[in-house]
């Protein structure tokens, strides 16, 4: 015999399976859509000249990083002005979840044998009219003075914490839709900071400038792409 | 075997088809939790226990039916009914918006919801053991276990690469980055934390609690030693993978890391437990068993 209370606790567990499959969010928003961060990432812009691109602090693609980026681009740029060489990665997830998201710079760079000197959470002009929520960072190992600015992208949302990262996980797991990812960072090994620093703040917009127009939303999200002249 | 409890039909008696309706409700929450653990969680080194923790669990609970279905008495209804409306809403949230750990957390607190209507508190204090040991299926968040265990890996290379210098193998490390001679060894992957030591601390409590049929005082000794010896299996990790790679090259320590590091680890830290318990045991005063 069925007793009520068993059929209570049973029917209450699937009206909760129910529940949460409705719930479960279908739908992507992926930014980058069908393109590759490899094409639209430029290779040449006014006022930089590329390099080779050795010495990257980078994920590997294989073990953890395999399934964390479904694409990690890399590219050095020099300026022919006063010699800074800038250092670009890409690292782009198609999907954004719980278990798989991107990881951000300050957490992986002391596993390195940098230590954080500093970091602080700002904005990097893009024109004269916008800016990105950015991060800046000093990482010293050794000899090596590593001065980095970095954002993340999230769905249309740029988090500059783990935390607002992951709060905006839940905003877009609640709106219905799972975002994709991109973390965009750029480096320069100097012990003269604030140089580098000057010189990266140059290097963010002409990044952008030299991208095309309907490329741009992939690294900064639809609102901010529309500022950059 | 229980009694058939003449009082009440509500009796404990097993099996019946009074089950099925709780059965087909906790299938219908595990089966896309058990998935997606499967796909997310356990093809990764910090989740790779999971399998093993619930068949064993499963195992350990089903030694223990006898035990349990002697004292089993039906579970008070607004208990349960407490439990279903803590977890349900925790599963139904975790599930939908994609926190691992309230979705097995809801999971794990409707399945005792459930095992505790059948059988009452009594039985179910009687197999503590194999209920918390299930608990280790629930995933602690990635990024937090990876700000806990990141300074526990730079402590482990750092003792390994200190301890092998003193016998003058010529070694220096960066980070969790070892170069030995010509070689440049990533011991794990940078980004992320201690993934064995979830698994290590669950397969030494099993060792703990199979072998060991030991007094509450000592079971906890034993315990509190847990989390060191995962640390120490993680230090003769890299020492066995240092030596082979100065030795050898780095072709074979690299096969013997991806074929056999997680046999290694889990044999290294089954063994320490193993000799800590005997040579305790061996001073301990006759009797002390309880």
């Amino acid at each position: 015999m069925i007793s009520r209370r068993n059929l209570l606790i049973g029917v209450s567990c699937v009206a909760a399976a129910g529940t949460a499959g409705q719930l479960k969010p279908q739908r992507r928003l992926s930014l980058l859509g069908k393109k590759k961060m490899e094409a639209i990432i430029p290779r040449a812009m006014q006022g930089w000249t590329s390099a080779s691109s050795e010495g990257f602090v980078k994920p590997k693609l294989q073990g953890l990083a395999a399934t964390l980026y479904s694409e990690v681009v890399e590219r050095s740029f020099i300026s022919p002005d006063d010699g800074a060489d800038v250092m670009l990665l890409v690292a782009y997830g198609g999907t954004q979840g719980d278990v798989v998201q991107l990881h951000r710079p300050e957490v992986c760079y002391p596993a390195l044998g940098f230590s954080i000197q500093s970091k602080k959470a700002g904005t990097v002009s893009i024109s004269n009219l916008a800016s990105v929520p950015a991060v800046r960072i000093v990482a010293t190992a050794g000899e090596r003075t590593e001065n980095i600015v970095y954002w993340t992208r999230l769905g249309e949302d740029l988090p500059t914490d783990g935390t607002e990262q992951r709060r905006i996980l839940l905003k877009d797991a609640m709106a219905g839709f799972i975002p994709d990812g991109v973390l965009v960072r750029a480096s320069i090994v100097n012990s003269d900071s604030a140089a580098a620093f000057k010189a990266l703040d140059r290097f963010v917009p002409s990044l952008l400038a030299a991208m095309k127009q309907d490329d741009r939303p992939a690294l900064i999200g639809t609102k901010r792409a529309k500022a950059v002249i | 075997m229980a009694s058939p409890s003449t009082s009440t039909l509500r009796g404990p008696s097993l099996p019946s088809i009074g089950f099925w309706p709780v059965v087909l409700g906790l299938a219908a929450l595990a089966i896309p939790t058990i998935m997606s653990l499967g796909q997310q969680v356990w093809s990764k080194e910090s989740g790779a226990h999971g399998p093993i923790v619930l068949a064993t669990g499963i195992w350990l609970v089903w030694r223990k039916r006898q035990e349990m279905l002697s004292l089993a008495e039906p579970g008070k209804p607004w208990l349960i009914a407490l439990g279903l409306i803590v977890s349900l809403p925790f599963y139904v949230f975790g599930r939908a918006y994609d926190f691992m750990i309230l979705e097995a957390g809801g999971l794990y607190g409707a399945c005792m919801t459930s095992l505790y209507a059948f059988v009452g508190l009594r039985a179910m204090m009687k197999t503590w053991f194999p209920l918390f040991y299930m608990a280790f299926l629930i995933p602690p968040p990635g990024w937090l276990m990876d700000q806990i265990t990141s300074p526990l890996k730079l402590f482990v290379s750092k003792v390994a690469t200190d301890g092998l210098q003193l016998f003058g193998i010529p070694i220096t490390r960066q980070g969790v980055t070892l170069v030995v001679a010509q070689y440049q060894l990533l011991v794990e992957d940078a980004c992320s934390g201690m993934n064995s030591l979830i698994g290590l601390v669950a397969i030494s409590l099993f060792y703990i609690y199979l072998l060991r049929n030991a007094s509450w005082k000592y079971s906890l000794f034993l315990i509190c030693l847990v989390i060191p010896i995962a640390i120490l299996a993680n230090v003769i990790r890299i020492v066995i993978l240092v030596l082979l790679t100065y030795f050898f090259g780095n072709a074979v320590a690299q096969g013997f890391l991806h074929e056999t590091a997680g046999m290694v680890l889990f044999g290294t830290s089954l063994l320490l437990v193993f000799v800590i318990d005997n040579l305790i045991s061996r001073f301990r005063p006759a009797g002390a068993k309880a």
